[in-house]
């Protein structure tokens, strides 16, 4: 069952999301993850599914979606290519988004990575505390006594 | 007999709307709501007689059942995930500064990242030049004691990993004032030329380090009619007289 050094060309890997849903991609899409890179290369059997184990199949879909769009770099000019990121990206929701940026930064996909906290990041931009809880649903777990020294620690930043 | 009819009819509307209440209250998925029903549960009890009673009370326990449920489903299509902290620090990255600042006050696992050392590095190189520069910098800083400063100038802190740089960062901020202000812009020592700031950086984002010094609309209207020469040495002049700026710090 080793391995045959087939054209790499053309050769197709499985990668098996952690809900056990299968897809089959080429080799060159795969590859834009560094971790899976690093995967096939101690991998004896390459028919075998590579386990993708944090990401459901759901996210995976998505990732391979990107990947495959940047796999073919020649066919998109580098201006259409930044529009269909940022299309990409708007049509996320949030809760997908933050997957999207695990399953990047475990994947090692450097330019999903980027551009998901590039996203996220410019979500948070020109938000108070209070804005930012609210838009990303996140509990307020500081005492109150820690709250008002943090608060008393960072005026500086904010001054005109 | 008579009596109890008129009483049981008197007392259908009411309970007609206390079964309507459930519902809306369990629609409306809140707290308060939840609370509301279990009140007019225990009015049910006492004014309804024993067969609506039980009725009131499975209709109450369903709606309860369908709350949580709805609540436990709820929390985890909005409840995000907690990110790690690399990924959050990698997310901060991203941010402007007042903006991180903010980001750190949201809650602990935030306040953690966005209280990294190495981003405050990061930071300190972007507005005041490369870690050494701390010397020249804290060297004018008047919030700083004699003794600190000479910690900091005998065996090179800098590059210790204890040091805070968000502290060193925010020293450096406030005690710049021109800063403050806001102009937008700087002089880039990169480009050797006034530029407008994005973010507080240089807009041609250039790798490595950079050096940035504020410039007040004086000293650009100065820049502008009287050449750079001019304004350089009217500079360093007026830099000698003012404790502010760093007189060593070539333009």
């Amino acid at each position: 069952m080793a391995s045959t050094s087939t054209s790499t060309l053309s050769r197709k890997l499985i990668l098996k999301s952690s809900d056990g849903e299968k897809f089959e991609v080429d080799e060159n899409v795969a590859m834009q993850s560094q971790t899976i890179k690093h995967m096939i290369e101690d991998l004896d059997d390459i028919n075998s599914p590579i386990p993708v184990s944090i990401v459901t199949g759901t996210i995976l879909s998505k990732v391979i979606e990107y990947c495959k769009k940047h796999a073919t770099e020649d066919s998109d000019s580098d201006e259409q290519l930044k529009q269909w990121d940022k299309e990409y990206a708007n049509n996320m929701d949030l809760n997908t988004l933050y997957y999207l940026l695990l399953a990047a930064n475990y994947m090692e996909i450097k330019g999903l990575l980027e551009l998901i906290t590039q996203c996220v990041a410019d979500m948070i931009k020109g938000k108070s505390p209070e804005e930012i809880r609210a838009h990303f649903n996140i509990k307020n777990d500081f005492t109150p006594q820690e709250e008002a020294n943090i608060r008393n620690e960072n005026p500086w930043a904010f001054e005109n | 007999m008579n009596l109890h009819k008129v009483w049981h009819c008197s007392v259908h509307p009411d309970e007609l709307k206390s079964f309507n209440n459930f519902k809306l209250c369990t629609r409306m998925q809140t707290q308060s709501a939840v609370s509301a029903a279990n009140l007019l549960s225990q009015c049910a009890e006492a004014a309804l007689p024993k067969q609506k009673r039980s009725i009131a009370a499975t209709e109450f326990k369903q709606a309860k059942v369908a709350y949580k449920r709805r609540a436990k489903t709820q929390l985890e299509e909005k409840d995000p995930v907690q990110l790690p902290q690399d990924v959050l620090v990698h997310l901060f990255n991203f941010l402007d500064l007042p903006s991180l600042v903010s980001a750190g006050m949201v809650c602990r696992s935030w306040n953690a990242a966005a209280t990294d050392n190495y981003l405050w590095q990061l930071h300190y190189n972007c507005h005041f030049g490369d870690s050494q520069s701390i010397l020249k910098v804290e060297g004018l800083q008047g919030g700083v004691t004699a003794e600190e400063r000479q910690h900091t100038a005998s065996n090179g802190v800098f590059k210790d990993a204890n040091y805070d740089w968000k502290d060193a960062f925010r020293r450096a901020y406030s005690g710049l004032p021109s800063w403050r202000y806001k102009y937008n812009r700087g002089y880039c020592c990169h480009c050797s030329s006034i530029v407008w700031l994005s973010n507080l950086k240089c807009p041609k984002k250039h790798l490595g380090q950079q050096q940035l010094r504020p410039v007040s609309p004086g000293q650009i209207v100065t820049y502008i009619f009287d050449g750079k020469k001019i304004w350089l040495l009217m500079h360093n002049s007026d830099s000698e007289s003012d404790e502010d700026e760093d007189p060593g710090h070539k333009f």
